[in-house]
């Protein structure tokens, strides 16, 4: 098997695993946060109990939030090809990287839109390529951007430092 | 006071969402099943049910797809934290379900899909 196959095959079953891993956490994740939140009902407020109590919740809910984007991002992935928003998506994604990603203080931001044909889920991957690989590259000044922009027939997804992604603009209709 | 009928095989989610149910001001009940819950049904009146789709034996599909069969008109609501989604949504939508909210949701995501479902 070559290195790209077997890389392929790797993050294939990678991507299994953590398919099953989001459905594995949803539920206890749910007791987790849930039962903090009933619990606070019966706690007073100001105690070291509410305290101890809201912070369970609160780092509950960061965990819920990171398993509901990236549980959004797989069902995604089997979404047909249709006409959508690409700004959207890339504030979406924005929001995806920030959650899941080390930034190290970077700001990631996304600005732009345009209305584009293609499969989001392929697209947002490649957002996310875009992303990962530009704070990779280093501190562009504490700041990487996600400009969408029309350009003829296609809309560009630049990323701050290089990178890009073209794709097909949706026909105008009416 | 609606009654509501609660089934997931889960025990720590099915408490959860009968107590939050509860403290909302309904009157909720959970099964760990599709199965008992169909029985339950046939002797006991509910308003809503809350159902999981991921369970053993029958889905939560399949439990919409036998609800409908013999009371079209009971809203539901499902709740998921699957990797299928998209064709389960797909599927439930088109039996008619109110609503699918997805693992791990809030108590006001839960309350909000349960009032609207009632209003239904």
């Amino acid at each position: 098997m070559s290195n790209d196959a077997a890389d392929a095959h790797s993050l294939r079953t990678l991507g299994l695993l953590l398919r099953g891993t989001l459905h594995e956490l949803a539920n206890p994740v749910l007791g987790l946060t849930g039962t903090a939140e009933l619990a606070l009902d019966h706690a007073e407020p100001g105690t070291k109990l509410h305290d101890r109590i809201t912070l369970i919740q609160r780092t509950g809910a960061e965990v819920a939030d990171i398993v509901r984007a990236l549980q959004a991002f797989v069902r995604l992935q089997s979404a047909p090809v249709e006409s959508f928003s690409l700004g959207h998506a890339a504030a979406e994604t924005v929001a995806l990287v920030d959650l899941v990603l080390p930034t190290h203080s970077v700001t990631l931001t996304a600005t732009g839109d345009a209305e584009v044909i293609a499969a989001p889920g392929e697209v947002r991957c490649s957002l996310v390529e875009l992303l990962h690989a530009a704070l990779e590259r280093g501190d562009p000044g504490g700041v990487i951007e996600l400009a969408v922009r029309s350009e003829g027939n296609e809309a560009v997804v630049t990323a701050t430092g290089g990178g890009q992604l073209r794709l097909p603009v949706a026909a105008r209709t009416g | 006071m609606s009654r509501i009928l609660v089934v997931d095989d889960e025990e720590v989610v099915r408490d959860l969402t009968v107590e939050i149910l509860r403290r909302s001001g309904y009157k909720p009940q959970g099964v760990p099943s599709a199965k008992h819950a169909l029985a339950l049904l046939d002797h006991e009146p509910f308003d809503l049910v809350v159902s999981d789709v991921v369970m053993p034996e029958m889905t939560g599909v399949e439990f919409l797809y036998e609800l409908r069969k013999s009371r079209p008109s009971l809203p539901v609501v499902l709740m998921t934290g699957g990797s299928k989604e998209p064709e389960r949504a797909t599927k439930a939508v088109e039996l008619g379900a109110c609503s699918l909210i997805y693992k791990p949701f809030s108590r006001a995501e839960l309350t909000a899909a349960v009032s609207a479902a009632l209003e239904t």
